[in-house]
């Protein structure tokens, strides 16, 4: 059975730096695959590559089985593969519930339809809804992103990813800016959540990514260095130097 | 509240019976209002609601202008509603060509790319024969507007005209309105508050972009047409960049992102200037003034003032 995203030798250059080399990866269903790494490893720009933002250089990406040679974002996420970002990227002078709307409607086709009013379409708000309930959003859905607080504007951020109903999710730092608490909280959600996606978990909070990984590849350099269970990952000597400032440069 | 609930009925009244009591000359400027409010609209469609600033919108507007007096016949009308609709056809062909190219661009290379086609057409224009040259071209007959003879309008008749571009204006505004609460619509917002991520979650955003941008050159093309009519004479100047940054400057003076923004942006821009011309021959330096002062105190343009603002 193949897995439901596989990257096969997967790198990028830029101008002759490679920032991602010849990575291996898969993730399957309900499985979390955490990618650690110190800075400048690589893993946004594996992100990027496995959602279609960049173009690989060489390697390939199947996705449940289909080589996505040449998808650019949209194509990927129309094959289901969602992702979120490190940098909060939503709508941000929106309300939460027109975030998701807006998301939502990208799987329904009737985006081409100019002149019924959005309020004709009750199904796009009804399945918003479910994504914010999810994602305990749902007492916000009338206040603009905006106005949220960073750990709730990291949850808009997953609702967008999460209503676009994917296979695969693609997770880049969702604990990025968070206080211990707010951390706890999301831990907490993708918990929730992870039965229903193949998820790519870039982070760097090792707490998170120990009590969520089932599996652990770790980054440098742009190379894997070590990949496998979490509790063997942890113990290897490479992955020790570093990340404790062995001979490897951060 | 009360002004609130009346102030539009009496403002709709006032259209309706505006020809009653004013003279041919206020009529025809009323109509002239009316006529760049459907320009001014269109362009705001792309400006305001989907984030496109275009500098060479009248590139549609005095298009459609030009089709109306190239099929004219010289001594005889055409049928309105032919003249119209190979109007309207033609400038959304010539919207396709020019959105696919420009759309390939983003941010100051869109309005660059959008002001250099405009001005590729004005020159085209200006310097062949094809169409009258720096001249332009005449229209000696008016179309011929009547439905199987028991109803007709003389649109050289400026009453007759004044009302019937009051009826396309509100349907103009009737179909923006649709469009922009639409489904579509949603996705243009999307586009305008962050592509990035629009394009993220599954749109093809420059299909969207290319069917707003060929929507709103029709809509001006409305706006051309009529414009043509009224005045029986297109030119090149129609298409220049001149007619279409006074639109934009009319959007943003109105408050661009609302359907209210562009009719009065438009009124009070044609107005004030009106009036200006009237009192010294420096009217351009007060004009100035006044879109100065309201970019500085009413940063949403004009739907900002209080009397505009949705009751909670």
């Amino acid at each position: 059975m193949g897995s439901l995203i596989e990257a096969r030798g997967l790198t990028k250059n830029f101008s002759g730096l490679a920032a991602v080399s010849s990575v291996t990866l898969s993730c399957d269903r309900g499985m979390i695959h955490a990618v650690i790494g110190p800075n400048g490893a690589g893993k946004s720009t594996l992100i990027n590559l496995l959602s279609g933002e960049l173009r690989p250089t060489d390697g390939q990406i199947l996705v449940d089985g289909v080589n996505v040679k040449g998808y650019g974002p949209t194509k990927m996420s129309l094959l289901g593969v969602g992702r979120s970002y490190q940098r909060t990227n939503i709508y941000p002078n929106l309300s939460v519930l027109e975030n998701c709307n807006i998301a939502v409607q990208s799987r329904l086709e009737i985006s081409m339809r100019f002149f019924g009013a959005v309020t004709s379409y009750p199904d796009v708000e009804a399945r918003s809804k479910q994504v914010m309930q999810r994602l305990q959003l749902d007492s916000l859905a009338h206040k603009k992103a905006n106005e949220l607080s960073h750990g709730e504007q990291r949850q808009v951020e997953i609702a967008l990813a999460l209503a676009t109903e994917p296979k695969v999710l693609l997770l880049d730092e969702p604990l990025a800016g968070m206080g211990a608490e707010e951390s706890l909280r999301m831990v907490e959600l993708l918990r929730n959540i992870r039965s229903d996606f193949a998820m790519i978990l870039v982070e760097h909070d090792m707490d998170a990514v120990f009590a969520l990984a089932d599996h652990l590849t770790v980054m440098v350099n742009g190379e894997v260095i070590e990949s496998g269970k979490p509790e063997v990952v942890r113990l290897s000597r490479r992955v020790q130097e570093a990340y404790l400032g062995g001979d490897i440069d951060e | 509240m009360i002004l609130r609930k009346v102030l539009p009925a009496l403002i709709l009244l006032g259209l309706v019976c505006l020809p009653l009591w004013g003279d041919r000359f206020y009529i025809q400027f009323a109509s002239k209002i009316l006529v760049m409010i459907i320009f001014v609209s269109s362009l705001n469609l792309l400006v305001g609601f989907t984030g496109l600033v275009s500098l060479g919108h009248a590139a549609f507007f005095g298009f459609s202008g030009y089709v109306l007096a190239i099929l004219s016949p010289l001594d005889s009308p055409m049928n309105f509603f032919v003249a119209f609709l190979a109007s309207i056809l033609s400038v959304g062909v010539l919207g396709a060509i020019f959105g696919a190219l420009v759309l390939r661009t983003k941010g100051i290379f869109f309005i660059m790319s959008t002001l250099a086609l405009g001005e590729m057409l004005f020159y085209f224009l200006h310097d062949t024969n094809l169409a009258g040259g720096s001249d332009g071209m005449y229209i000696n007959v008016r179309p011929n507007l009547s439905l199987f003879d028991w109803w007709h309008l003389d649109l050289a008749n400026v009453i007759h005209f004044y009302y019937l571009t009051l009826i396309l204006l509100f349907l103009v505004l009737i179909v923006i309105r649709r469009i922009i609460a639409s489904p579509f619509g949603r996705v243009l917002t999307g586009i305008r508050v962050n592509e990035h991520r629009t394009k993220a979650i599954g749109y093809n955003t420059y299909k969207f972009k290319l069917v707003c941008f060929v929507i709103a050159s029709m809509i001006a093309a409305v706006g051309g047409f009529l414009a043509a009519v009224q005045y029986g004479v297109v030119n090149p100047e129609m298409v220049g960049w001149h007619v279409s940054g006074h639109a934009l400057m009319m959007v943003i003076l109105g408050g661009k992102g609302t359907v209210l923004g562009p009719v009065l942006g438009t009124t009070t821009l044609m107005l004030v200037e009106e009036g200006f011309q009237m009192l010294t021959k420096h009217w351009q330096l007060l004009t100035g003034v006044v879109i100065v002062l309201v970019a500085l105190f009413l940063p949403k343009g004009l739907v900002g003032l209080k009397i505009f603002k949705k009751a909670p």
